[in-house]
């Protein structure tokens, strides 16, 4: 197109001076205008076309532009996804492990002999034998709570050593001793808590049987063993409310 | 590489015309009344030449696209939507044709969660709008993303139109 | 309990300097409590009226405000400074299980010498005592010494009355950065502008402040010493320039910088000289660096898993670990002083809440109850979290104990936002007295 527009231009330029002795200077001049019309005329429709092709290979770029970015918040989204289910399934794993560890040991226990099962007959032995130790203990207990010191005593006394095997031996031999330490027998009330202690170390109310000892030792003005019981609490039931408490009351004496 | 050729045209026909015609050189642009020789036909793109005659700067004038600078997202998008790409293009074009102006483009963000997570979220959208800018022939040295995340809201209500005009990029020309 | 004191006359200075330094900006008021309170009556101090601050009002009031403490009613005559077995027993009676009592005199020079002792009305024995001069600019920080010595003394936990917190008040279309003590008080504006500010953070040392400032119409970084009041901008590379945070040693600051196009983290020198070492490299948004106490780690927010999650990466580069698992948005976290924990704001149901998790076990937990809450942070003893909030169209800052049992609300005069407690700060000289007097 550009090329005909040049030719038309040098046509024109070339034509001028051979035709002078036809036309007057006013046509020659109406038709050069007329020339020049039509060529910027095309001219403009040039540049919109180019305009228009630029714009739109730019409307082109622009929307690429945005694709990408839609690109990259799926990918984001997938990465995210593959996070989750990464994290998900270390955790998976973890718990399978714990379970298969847990399983292994029980196993391993049964094989050993260790924790041989029950037969039924035993087991049903073993439930009457609960039952019956636990009304026994809540009846001492009562007794205990009602100041009834004397018959506590007695009571809580035979239920830790008839019942020794039941579940509710350990919370005799605690309260055994603080109804011996309220009837003034301390020494009684000391042992009991360190039968406790030794006969069931993994029982909640160890700890707490330890601080019975230690303040009853800090009563009697023995801070030396009171000292010595805290210490052994804090490092054998490390983490326990007994042990804190423990902790602070050494750091007052 | 067309339009240089274009314009190459212009100049070689005009200079040929030149001796015989003393005839003034007339301007491309559109004037306030445009000459009926220059029979210009119904354009779908918007002028982005400088005006050299015009009084009137296309970027304030109302009947120009020009005038008008935000650019709005959706919510959770940081892509210039279908319907912006119209005027970004424009300034873009625009910034092309002008080497000596430049423009900071602000993006903003509706008002929830973190004050600084929300910067970056408007940083994004001023980003997207950079980069779309500069496809279109906008220098690197024209144009500077920049946020001001929830700190500058437009609209302060807590309802979702105060949000979506909160999801926003401006573009500043220098000097404004 | 004595230490040495480089930043001694920090706030006597600052006092000095800023006119808009106003008492009361912020009141406190206490929200919620947990369940164990002990009991302690604080007597008046006597000789106390002559001082131009009330100690004995701010001790009462910090000690109430931790929600750790039931205040015991004294009446306005002091107790004596050390009172007899009946007397302790008398305030045993009366609820007390433990009374502090003390004096003030005048000395030559004008300061003021406080002695207060600290007794067990159980045992009726002593606990503590302390002594400590001070000059009248400097009593209301030494009320919260004396107030952190009787909570170290009741709990075993450090205080963390005496340190100071900074924050963002937006007043009109004015934005000032402010310092103030722990309870609010004592407020002194460290800098003002017509344009937002954003983002404060405390160097270690407490000696300075980083944060955002838009006063040249886009977000730039600027390090203010608190001393000198000297700022210069640290980060004010093209683009945008926020989310500042200081190495422990001081040397470095992590910020979050656009050079590249998108957010990304970057290293740059804390003088502000020197080029900005790029720490992070993905795709999408990284910012909110935070440095864990060891200083070899960085945790921040970044949505390249297409939504906003907290990361961790080695400071030497490294491949970034997702810490948050528990919600589509966890943002803005801050590591507590052990290292152990990482406070961060979750959205939960549409609530932004204050969250904390334990890094070993990765257990989360709640804390907070607001609907808008932002910009959590841990108090230097790691027992309480400050954070804003939002009641009413307005910002408000408040704290909540690590545990999330004890709430407590700071309601300023305008809009608080972005709060960052401060760190253990240098203080007055407190001689311990030996138990008998």
């Amino acid at each position: 197109m550009q090329m005909r527009l040049l030719s038309l231009a040098l046509l024109s330029a070339l034509a001028l001076p051979a035709q002078a002795g036809l036309f007057d200077d006013d046509e020659a001049r109406k038709q050069i205008a007329e020339v020049r019309n039509q060529a910027e005329a095309k001219l403009t429709a040039v540049n919109e076309r180019v305009d228009q092709l630029d714009s739109r290979s730019s409307q082109k770029l622009v929307e690429i532009t945005g694709q990408l970015s839609e690109l990259s918040q799926q990918i984001a989204q997938l990465r995210g996804q593959l996070e989750v289910i990464t994290f998900n399934l270390q955790g998976l794993q973890k718990r399978q492990q714990d379970l298969y560890v847990d399983l292994d040991t029980r196993l391993r226990n049964i094989e050993e002999g260790k924790n041989k099962p029950l037969t039924a007959s035993a087991e049903a032995q073993n439930a009457a034998l609960e039952a019956e130790a636990a009304s026994a203990y809540e009846a001492a207990y009562n007794q205990y709570r009602e100041g009834k010191l004397k018959p506590a005593i007695e009571a809580l006394g035979s239920i830790s050593s008839k019942y020794a095997t039941s579940q509710v031996a350990p919370n005799a031999l605690f309260w055994l001793g603080m109804a011996q330490a309220q009837a003034g027998s301390i020494a009684a009330a000391q042992l009991s808590w360190r039968k406790l202690v030794d006969a069931y170390p993994e029982h909640a109310k160890s700890p707490d049987a330890l601080r019975a000892i230690a303040s009853v030792q800090l009563e009697k003005g023995d801070k030396k063993g009171a000292a010595r019981t805290l210490k052994e609490l804090t490092a054998s039931y490390p983490g326990t409310e007994a042990a804190k408490e423990a902790e602070k009351q050494l750091k007052k004496l | 590489m067309k339009k240089t050729l274009a314009s190459l045209t212009l100049v070689g026909l005009l200079a040929a015309c030149a001796s015989t015609t003393p005839a003034p050189v007339e301007n491309k642009a559109p004037d306030a009344t445009p000459t009926p020789s220059t029979n210009n036909s119904n354009t779908s793109t918007q002028p982005v030449q400088p005006s050299q005659g015009s009084k009137l700067d296309p970027l304030n004038d109302p009947a120009s696209m020009l005038s008008k600078r935000g650019v709005y997202f959706d919510y959770d998008k940081y892509d210039v939507r279908a319907d912006q790409q119209a005027l970004v293009e424009a300034h873009g074009r625009y910034l092309a044709a002008n080497p000596g102006r430049s423009v900071r483009v602000e993006g903003n963000a509706d008002e929830r969660g973190s004050r600084e997570y929300n910067l970056a979220l408007g940083q994004k959208r001023a980003e997207a709008v950079r980069k779309a800018l500069s496809v279109v022939g906008a220098k690197d040295g024209q144009i500077e993303a920049t946020s001001n995340g929830e700190e500058k809201p437009r609209a302060t209500d807590k309802d979702e139109a105060s949000y979506a005009e909160n999801r926003r990029a401006d573009m500043v020309y220098n000097g404004e | 309990m004595t230490c040495a004191n480089p930043l001694r006359y920090l706030a006597t200075l600052l006092l000095a300097c800023c006119a808009l330094s106003s008492r009361a900006d912020i009141t406190i008021d206490v929200t919620g409590t947990g369940t164990r309170q002990f009991p302690v009556a604080i007597g008046t101090l006597s000789g106390e009226a002559v001082l131009k601050e009330p100690l004995t009002a701010i001790i009462r009031a910090d000690l109430a405000g931790s929600g750790r403490f039931k205040l015991v009613e004294t009446g306005t005559t002091p107790p004596v400074e050390s009172p007899v077995a009946a007397e302790l027993a008398d305030w045993k009676a009366r609820g007390a299980d433990a009374l502090s009592s003390g004096t003030v005199q005048l000395a030559a020079d004008g300061s003021a010498v406080i002695r207060l002792r600290l007794h067990d009305t159980v045992t009726q024995k002593p606990i503590a005592g302390f002594e400590v001069r001070a000059r009248a600019s400097e009593l209301r920080g030494v009320a919260h010494q004396l107030a952190d010595q009787i909570y170290e003394a009741l709990t075993g936990e450090r205080g963390v009355f005496a340190t100071r917190i900074a924050y963002v008040l937006k007043q009109g279309k004015r934005y000032s950065l402010q310092v103030a003590d722990a309870d609010g008080h004592n407020t002194q504006t460290v800098m003002a502008s017509n344009e937002p500010i954003m983002s404060p953070v405390w160097s270690m040392d407490g000696s300075k402040l980083a944060y955002v400032s838009f006063e040249r119409k886009k977000a730039i970084v600027f390090v203010q010493d608190l001393l000198s009041g000297a700022r210069r901008p640290v980060a004010a590379f093209k683009g945008s320039n926020s989310a500042p945070a200081f190495s422990p040693d001081g040397g470095t600051l992590a910020v979050t910088l656009t050079i590249d196009g998108i957010s990304q983290i970057y290293l740059v020198d804390a003088s502000g000289s020197g080029s900005p070492r790029r720490l992070t490299r993905s795709s999408a948004i990284d910012t909110e660096p935070t440095f864990s106490p060891d200083g070899r780690t960085i945790a921040f927010t970044s949505d390249r898993g297409g939504s906003p999650q907290i990361y961790t990466v080695p400071v030497g580069g490294g491949e970034p670990q997702r810490l948050t698992f528990d919600s589509s948005y966890n943002v803005s976290p801050a590591f507590s002083p052990d290292g152990k924990s990482l406070t961060y704001i979750r959205r939960d149901e549409g609530r932004f809440v204050v969250a904390s998790m334990d890094l070993a076990s990765r257990q989360s937990l709640t804390l907070s109850q607001g609907s808008y809450d932002e910009s959590p942070s841990f108090a230097p003893n790691g027992k309480l979290i400050l954070y804003a909030s939002e009641t009413g169209n307005r910002g408000t800052l408040g704290t909540v104990s690590s545990d999330g049992q004890t709430r407590q609300r700071l309601s300023a005069n305008g809009d608080a936002r972005e709060p960052a407690w401060g760190p253990y700060i240098g203080q007055i000289a407190v001689t311990r007295l030996s138990s008998n007097p």
